[in-house]
């Protein structure tokens, strides 16, 4: 199984960004779940993805184990720079029910944005 | 549901994936995590668990779970503990927990304590007589129930999963009987310290064992300098009732000879200069236990009489007192000497080596050299204990000049080689570089190329010059010792010019 992969977080308009970059496999939980903790005081979560590889039933294992975290603190989970190969998977596995899937980081952080204003209001 | 080229390869490379992962796996436990990991994710499950009851076995075991909150294992668990019964024989396969099930309590149990977790369906692996595993699965994301080919998907991981637990089941046998056969070989080829598989180091063994019970009984061991006397004599003691009583090792010809009995069997104050305290001696000291006599042809013969009436009448009395003591103790007592010569010579009076119970002879190495191969594997693992580094292995060609050598200083010179080879040698195994053997004279000879004449001559010089020391240049008896004339042993002496 390929396993170069690589997880990082950062911050881009007060959103929290959690970057995956490579193949999505059970390697990456670990780093995943730790950069979701970092992030835990924040309502929105955004995930992107980047340098696709390819996507493994353990990837979605791992985003499941985050979508269950996000649940339990009432955060919602963004997506953006999904290939069509992730997105026909994150379709069949029903992960887009779940997480919000935008086509580009700038549009989920306007969705995010005008979203936090209307809560804000 | 129609699925894509993506999701189709997605779900053959997930099988592809699950069949290779599980092919590595050798025990029951890995083989499921393995099966729940796949099954949770390929199908993007929110949780999973997998309980297994073994045949002959009573409950349920929780062995694995995904997504599953800590208080859900907890409950779970409680439930577990209390005991469940499996009885389940036919269901197999995937079960959903809402239908309607005809057997059985398990089932119905199971179904209970799976909902109380939030599972909705459970597959039933069965490894026929040996293993039930429940594989409990919640809602997926999705929220509907499998579709087809979705089913036949978890067919297709269920029935390799029922394989491989087969397979892993096996395994565990197999481990478990080599085991067994390892735990038999070790218990067969070593007793206590003593490593030998020969015949004559078996009857050793056997002896040992027979004679420990019976707790009197005082023996004699006889045997070339490091052939294990001390070790036989800690055998019988640690097999023997006495074996939460002290054990005492006294070797005689370390003791000054005007000492020995004060020693043995103590003193009372200012019976002899250098007596200011009243003492006991070792046989007080070991009472109830054992006290072993190395080499006690060395002892004087004087010291011997009172050891004879110790074994005879368990009486002995200390130097200076009129008292009479009695002694509750297994003497074990053991002589590197040739036991004829030491009669012969009246290092060992008769008496006392014949009020022996028992006589145990240990062979010298040269004399059970199969035995070699056991012992070098033995010490080399021991070196590496002590030293905390890995086991060298013994590369053949050294192996062989281990086998070819006579061993004159037998398993203990066998130890102090390994030792030495051991630090030596570089890298994992040793060779016959690394292995420094002790050069007697007769081997030199041959590895000089002597001619045979020759050979032979200094092989006559040695022994002649052996039976004088041993003679105290005494040429009568050392003709006596060679079995020849003294008239044969000058003229011999004469031409070798030896004297």
């Amino acid at each position: 199984m390929e396993s170069e992969n690589q997880v990082t977080l950062r911050e881009r308009c007060g959103i929290p960004i959690i970057e995956i970059s490579g193949t999505v496999s059970g390697s990456i939980e670990k780093d995943l779940l730790a950069a979701h903790k970092s992030a835990c005081q924040s309502q929105n979560i955004l995930i992107k993805f980047v340098e696709h590889g390819r996507i493994y039933s353990s990837g979605i294992n791992a985003l499941i184990k985050l979508v269950a975290e996000a649940e339990k603190r009432g955060q919602k989970i963004h997506a953006t720079g999904l290939s069509d190969h992730f997105f026909h998977i994150f379709s069949l596995t029903a992960l887009t029910k779940y997480i919000h899937v935008s086509p580009s980081e700038e549009e989920a952080l306007d969705v995010l944005k005008r979203g936090c204003c209307r809560e804000g209001r | 549901m129609q699925l894509n080229e993506y999701q189709l390869l997605f779900y053959l490379h997930a099988l592809y994936e699950f069949a290779n992962e599980v092919s590595k796996r050798r025990n029951v436990e890995d083989v499921l995590k393995s099966m729940l990991s796949t099954v949770v994710g390929t199908f993007a499950i929110r949780k999973g668990m997998v309980l297994t009851s073994h045949s002959g076995d009573s409950g349920f075991d929780l062995v694995t779970h995904q997504h599953l909150e800590p208080s859900a294992v907890e409950r779970v668990s409680q439930q577990l503990s209390e005991g469940i019964q499996d009885n389940l024989e036919e269901v197999s396969g995937l079960v959903k927990l809402s239908s309607p099930v005809k057997n059985a309590d398990t089932l119905s149990t199971i179904r209970e304590l799976m909902a109380s977790a939030g599972m909705t369906t459970v597959i039933v692996l069965r490894v026929q007589g040996k293993l039930n595993a429940y594989v409990g699965l919640g809602e997926m994301l999705r929220g509907t129930p499998f579709y087809e080919h979705q089913i036949e998907l978890l067919n297709a991981v269920t029935s390799h999963t029922e394989v491989a637990l087969e397979n892993a089941l096996f395994c565990q046998d197999i481990i478990q009987e080599n085991q067994q056969l390892k735990e038999a070989l070790h218990k067969r080829y070593r007793f206590d310290n003593i490593i030998g598989q020969s015949a004559k180091m078996q009857e050793i063994y056997q002896r040992i064992q027979q004679i420990a019970g019976y707790a009197n009984y005082s023996v004699l061991i006889s045997g070339e300098s490091g052939t294990g006397k001390e070790l036989i004599a800690r055998a019988i003691y640690h097999h023997s009732p006495r074996k939460d009583k002290k054990f005492i090792a006294i070797n005689c010809a370390a003791l000054p000879q005007t000492l020995v009995e004060s020693q043995l069997f103590g003193h009372e104050k200012g019976i002899f200069t250098g007596a200011t305290d009243t003492r006991k001696g070792f046989f007080e000291v070991a009472e109830g236990g054992t006290i072993f006599l190395d080499e006690i042809a060395e002892m004087p013969t004087e010291t011997q009489a009172k050891l004879l009436r110790v074994l005879d009448r368990k009486e002995f009395m200390r130097l200076g007192e009129s008292n009479v003591r009695t002694a509750d103790v297994r003497v074990i007592a053991a002589t590197n000497r040739d036991l004829k010569e030491a009669l012969a010579d009246g290092h060992l009076r008769g008496d006392l080596f014949f009020r022996f119970d028992i006589k145990i002879h240990t062979p010298p190495l040269r004399d059970r050299k199969e035995d070699i191969p056991l012992l070098v594997d033995a010490f080399l693992e021991k070196i590496a204990q002590e030293n905390q580094h890995p086991v060298q292995e013994m590369s053949p060609q050294g192996l062989k000049l281990l086998m070819d050598y006579h061993w004159p200083g037998n398993v203990r010179e066998l130890e102090n080689v390994l030792l030495e080879a051991n630090m030596v040698s570089e890298g994992n195994a040793i060779r016959t570089k690394d292995i420094h053997l002790s050069q007697d004279e007769l081997q030199t000879a041959i590895q000089e190329g002597l001619s045979l004449k020759d050979s032979v001559e200094r092989f006559k010089q040695m022994m002649i010059e052996k039976a004088l020391n041993d003679c105290e240049g005494n040429r009568s008896k050392a003709a006596t010792q060679l079995g020849m004339s003294r008239q044969n042993l000058q003229n011999m002496i004469k031409r070798m010019n030896t004297t």
